[in-house]
């Protein structure tokens, strides 16, 4: 068991969102370990990766805000795709609604600015992201496309047309924009890297509704 | 077996909910968060509201001496207000409707203590062979009435207790007599067996006493076990009479060990706190033997080392013996211990739960429990259950 020092928590389904996650944040003013990101694996030893997971390590630390431990609490996930074993935006939303209502947590908004529940009781507001956009079916690289900056416009369009070309490709077609993000990614200076290297390079665009969106979510989440 | 506790009106708790409590209960938080609170509502509980056993967990915390009396300053009856430090604020409520409540919601059972107020009048009727007689009654006030004010009356005070299965007036009249009235109430026979065992070491006498009611049962064979999780070479246990001339009372009996490859057995107090603090748990645990143990600050005398197999044996036991365990703790230690037990023993159901103040506005800084059972508790890190 680790210590987690920070009273803020915003808890993802793996390494890879928890690493971009934290770049986010720093890029958008938060001190390094201001807010405690990563997957449930990582707060605690024992406990695997996966969206399930983190949904469980979110209410029980929702638990935690009730004695101050935890003092803002946010959680980031994949809506999925229903067809393809997934629970979807409305599924997700559902799912995770059901464990916060027995709790005293309700909705009070949703869309594509983000979705916050909030406390009968008068305990702080708790976010909840379903990637992309709180609205579509999909994963986070879907948002990272869509964030893309302008500047990698021809380079990201070669790389969504060379997935587009392959015949017959091994991954299943709902992972095409994984596919299609990894080969983008493959082909920066340093290829290769995890989706954190798009934060701090130049490669995404801070003034896109999107990046806006989130941004304005976690502030309205963590402060 | 409890499985949904509510205590309302009791000590520090205005309400406080634990639902899904398991076999085995671990309870941890700050210092006047109410952990002991919880194991003495338990045991009254288990007692069934049992007066003695009320009276008792006054006299163990002093709070049976009347040194002071505040409400015969109001003009009210002196009266025996020792009870009054079971409730909110050491206040009997001024209210009606704030009982103090035990119950098991999954069950349905429960135990109630109210404090009363209410007229004492004697009616008179005739018996069978037409004989005027005289009969006690007693006329419920009602704290908000007018009346209480009335210059002529005097209202008597007293305890209604009521159970699932029966309900009785404990007087509150300070007077020796009354005391020894509510005393003869004696224990419900559905009460819950049940065994606390206090943060300090029980005597000799006690712990002898436990050993005669399970002597010639597994119990033995389980308390040598137990012994041997601290010291190999423990290899025979019995309780024999100190001889004349000691300083210890006469028929006092102490627990002696038989070492391996030693031909003299030594006493086991000798051989620290934890051996008797161990022996101690054991023969608590058979003597709760389809009940509940109670049990305060767990990992009292026993170093951090041997505490893993300790609540292994607890785990085990509890389930074979039918016995529901409550115990408290201060130890990092002994909540990392208890979590692997926990998550190890599958068979039998560990739960933790830490008492806390609420932040939220709602909860007035009511005291709330959070619970971790296996799963949870996986989840969790050390500094989530907060233990000190």
């Amino acid at each position: 068991m680790s210590a987690n020092p920070s009273s803020k928590k915003l808890i993802v389904e793996g390494d890879i969102d928890g690493s971009f996650f934290e770049a986010f944040c720093y890029s958008i003013g938060y001190r390094k370990k201001e807010i405690w990101v990563g997957p449930p694996a990582d707060y605690a030893a024992g406990k695997g990766r996966g969206k399930g997971n983190a949904i469980d390590l979110f209410v029980d630390l929702v638990g935690e805000l009730r004695d101050g431990r935890v003092s803002r609490l946010g959680l980031i996930v994949d809506a999925d795709y229903a067809s393809k074993g997934g629970l979807g935006y409305s599924g997700t939303l559902e799912h995770i609604s059901g464990k916060l209502g027995p709790l005293d947590y309700a909705p009070i908004s949703d869309g594509e600015e983000g979705i916050v529940f909030a406390h009968a009781g008068g305990l702080p507001d708790i976010g909840v992201w379903i990637m992309p956009n709180n609205r579509n079916e999909g994963y986070l690289e879907d948002f990272c496309i869509g964030i893309a900056a302008r500047s990698e416009a021809t380079l990201l369009r070669r790389a969504r047309t060379a997935v587009t070309d392959i015949d017959t490709p091994k991954f299943p077609a709902h992972f095409k924009t994984k596919a299609e993000m990894a080969t983008w990614l493959a082909w920066q200076e340093v290829p290769g890297q995890k989706l954190a290297a798009l934060i701090g390079n130049n490669l995404i665009d801070t003034t896109s509704p999107k990046f806006l969106a989130l941004k304005k979510w976690l502030k309205r989440t963590f402060d | 077996m409890i499985h949904d506790l509510t205590i309302r009106n009791f000590r520090l708790f205005d309400e406080l909910s634990i639902n899904g409590l398991g076999r085995v209960n671990l309870i941890v938080g700050k210092n006047n968060s109410g952990k002991s609170a919880v194991l003495e509502a338990l045991t009254i509980y288990a007692s069934q509201g049992d007066p003695a056993t009320l009276y008792s967990i006054l006299g163990s915390h002093d709070e049976n001496l009347r040194f002071d009396n505040p409400l015969s300053e109001s003009g009210v009856e002196a009266i025996d207000s020792s009870f009054r430090h079971l409730f909110p604020n050491r206040r009997f409520p001024e209210e009606d409707g704030k009982e103090i409540y035990i119950g098991d919601s999954s069950r349905g059972s429960y135990v109630q203590l109210e404090h009363r107020l209410f007229f004492e009048v004697f009616e008179e009727f005739q018996d069978e062979s037409g004989s005027t007689l005289r009969r006690r009654k007693r006329v419920p006030l009602e704290k908000s009435s007018p009346d209480l004010f009335s210059q002529d009356t005097t209202p008597e005070q007293a305890l209604f207790l009521s159970t699932k299965n029966r309900s009785f007036w404990l007087d509150l009249a300070d007077t020796p007599l009354s005391r020894r009235r509510y005393l003869t109430h004696g224990a419900d026979a559905r009460s819950i067996p049940h065994v606390y065992v206090p943060t300090d070491f029980i005597t000799a006498e006690r712990l002898a006493s436990m050993w005669d009611s399970v002597a010639l049962t597994e119990a033995e064979e389980y308390s040598l076990k137990a012994l041997k999780i601290i010291d190999e070479s423990v290899s025979g246990l019995a309780f024999v009479q100190k001889k004349e001339g000691s300083f210890t009372k006469e028929g006092a009996r102490v627990a002696i060990v038989k070492i391996s490859g030693q031909s003299v057995p030594i006493p086991l107090a000798s051989m620290g706190d934890g051996m008797t603090r161990l022996l101690q748990l054991v023969l608590a645990l058979f003597s709760a033997k389809g009940g509940l143990l109670l049990l305060d600050e767990f990992e009292n005398g026993l170093h951090f080392s041997v505490q893993k197999q300790i609540w292994d044996m607890v785990f085990h036991l509890a389930k074979e013996l039918d016995v529901q365990v409550f115990c408290t703790t201060h130890s990092r230690d002994c909540v990392e211990a208890f979590s692997q037990s926990a998550q190890e023993d599958t068979a039998t159901k560990g739960v933790l739960f830490r008492l806390g103040r609420s932040v939220a506005p709602k909860d007035a800084n009511r005291i709330f429990a959070t619970v971790f059972d296996e799963n949870r508790l996986s989840r969790m890190t050390e500094a989530d259950i907060e233990v000190r």
